[in-house]
């Protein structure tokens, strides 16, 4: 089991929210006293504020223009080769299940595992290993192992397999003049050997006069991070990876730019920016052309996402496909968790080999509506969803002061509801949204329970 | 060597320390459990005589946050008011300590000090196919929180 990129961001938010109550810890000198001191309500009422701070600035990134150039910065360097430990046996909990066309979208309960083309194998990701499975998904064996967890999987048309591990830890960007920028690891099996081969990707170069540290943009973040979201395999040699970076320098505050990795022989690699209206978080080859699955935002932003679908030849013209997302019921939500496709939180993309491409999408559902008519009802509302008004604290943090904050107004139009679930983000499963296409071009929608 | 080696070595890692008991047992107990820990290894001998400081020390938090976990098995582990806790959180800060604690040191090795897992294993003093485990139950249990 792994966690999305968003599922481990708020683990670490609140990982964070635990070790910013850790005391400074005596001088050794005094240790032998064993004092009891302890802080102040004031003092901790300052870091928990200060925590509240970044937290929210985390989660609602402020798009602020600003310019790059990117070039090869380095070329990527076959790295170690590790060594596989003696396969041990997988507990039950690791079977998953995979379709075998797009009609068979519905029985897609677990973590999609891919089959290997040529073979009746398949293969998915499960506790920092590859896993293989010979027989449908019931038993599974180590294809390979890695002493950290591997973030993507991605099986070619022409039977092979790699994964990415994104060594970048967002823990890491937290400071004001953070730079997390470590080389993103492309681990591929040798067809041949069965041994794996780690290249580093070519990590993104800044402009020269933008340099991100040692500054602070105003809002807290750190510096530079970037990290990968997609993989798309064309044949057992050419790649791409898709990814995104933040940048936070003199003035300005934060970004989230697109990044595209290309190889042409699975072991050089060459890095570029994407020119596309949103942000692709997934990428799968139909055999004709790439179909990207994505948003209008990064995944990093908090809150409602639009989905969006990109179809594209030779990676550098993205045109964007019309999708009927009528089917969704009202009240329900896409939401920026839909983008992984790793895991079973996400939206499973099924790609089976024939053209024919397919996703599945989850929904949420919020109590928020443009039905609530009044404050009175919506403090009703958020009393049901455990939000306890600050009664005693100054003006900003009683529900007229958030609702100001947010620019909420009643009556609550469509924009007003999507500012109080990106601000609350109350949020239940409410379905899913399955879209069908042959060729990624003209896409069917329909709603699934 | 003495007690200036003893106080170097402690200054080294006493805010990681105290951040890694302050995951297990909560802040208030923090400062007792590493306080215990540091003065039990020095009336013995000094920490410069241990050969991997660091990893004795973490070892020894762990083992003595048992006995404070336990006695403080019904009490709120985070010492704030929970309506201080950003309300996206609540959930995740509650869960990540409703871990049992192995899991909960695995997940703050991993996740917050971002510990490669054999250096995991090492300062837990198991074997690493124990840290992918733990980590393994600990994502299942979060994630529902983590939706």
């Amino acid at each position: 089991m792994t966690l999305t990129k968003s599922e481990e961001q708020k683990l670490k938010a609140a990982l964070g929210v635990v070790v910013n109550e850790a005391p400074p810890g005596l001088e050794y000198t005094d240790l032998g006293a064993r004092s009891s001191t302890r802080r102040t309500g004031a003092q901790v009422s300052a870091k928990w504020a200060a925590a509240a701070a970044f937290i929210v600035v985390a989660l609602l990134l402020t798009p602020v223009a600003f310019l790059t150039v990117w070039n090869n910065e380095e070329p990527a360097a076959p790295l170690v080769t590790p060594t596989s430990p003696p396969p041990e046996s997988l507990t039950a909990d690791t079977a998953v299940t995979t379709p075998t066309t797009v009609d068979d979208l519905e029985g897609f309960d677990l973590a999609p595992a891919l089959e290997l083309a040529g073979s009746d194998r398949m293969v998915t990701l499960q506790n920092f290993s590859v896993v293989v499975s010979s027989d449908g998904g019931a038993t599974w064996e180590p294809l390979y192992e890695f002493q950290h967890e591997l973030d993507l999987l991605v099986a070619t048309p022409d039977g092979s397999v790699a994964a990415l591990r994104n060594p970048n830890s967002y823990s890491d960007a937290l400071g004001p003049d953070s730079i997390v920028n470590d080389q993103v690891e492309f681990h591929q099996m040798d067809d041949e050997t069965g041994e794996w081969i780690v290249t580093a990707l070519p990590r993104p170069v800044l402009a020269s006069d933008l340099d991100p540290s040692p500054v602070d943009g105003g809002c807290g973040l750190g510096g530079l991070q970037h990290w990968v979201d997609a993989i798309a395999g064309t044949t057992s040699e050419i790649y791409v990876v898709v990814g995104d970076m933040i940048v936070v320098a003199e003035g300005v505050c934060s970004e989230t730019t697109q990044l595209l990795w290309t190889s042409p022989d699975g072991t050089n690699w060459t890095i570029e920016e994407i020119d596309i209206d949103g942000f692709i978080f997934e990428l799968a080859w139909t055999g004709d052309r790439y179909v990207a699955f994505g948003s209008n935002k990064a995944m990093s932003r908090g809150g409602v996402h639009e989905l969006r679908i990109w179809t594209s030849n030779d990676l550098v013209t993205w045109d964007r496909v019309a999708v009927d997302l009528s089917a969704i019921p009202d009240r329900a939500r896409v939401l920026p968790w839909f983008a992984r496709g790793a895991d079973d939180e996400g939206a499973r993309l099924l790609v089976p080999g024939d053209g024919s491409i397919a996703a599945r999408i989850p929904l949420a559902g919020s109590p928020f509506h443009t039905d609530i008519a009044h404050i009175g009802e919506l403090r009703e509302v958020l009393a049901a969803i455990g939000w306890e008004e600050r009664t005693d604290a100054d003006e900003a943090n009683t529900l007229e002061g958030v609702l100001a904050m947010l620019q909420v107004t009643f009556p609550l139009d469509e924009q007003d509801v999507l500012r109080l679930i990106s601000y609350w983000q109350p949020f239940q499963p409410a379905g899913h949204l399955i879209l069908r296409s042959n060729g990624g071009l003209v896409w069917t929608s329909e709603y699934s329970e | 060597m003495g007690m200036d080696d003893s106080a170097e070595i402690y200054g080294k890692y006493r805010e990681e320390l105290h951040r890694y008991a302050t995951t297990l047992v909560g802040a208030s107990d923090a400062e007792d459990v590493v306080s215990t820990v540091v003065l039990r290894i020095i009336r013995k001998r000094g920490l410069e005589d241990l050969d991997d400081p660091r990893a004795y020390l973490f070892k020894s938090v762990l083992n003595e946050s048992r006995g404070y976990a336990r006695r403080r098995k019904h009490t709120p582990l985070v010492d704030q008011p929970i309506s201080d806790v950003p309300v996206e959180l609540l959930d995740v800060v509650q869960a990540v300590m409703d871990l049992p604690l192995r899991q909960r040191a695995a997940v703050f090795l991993y996740y917050w000090e971002s510990e490669p897992i054999d250096e995991i294993a090492r300062l837990m003093n198991i074997v690493p196919g124990a840290v992918k485990r733990y980590l393994h139950l600990a994502r299942k249990r979060l994630k529902g929180a983590l939706r």
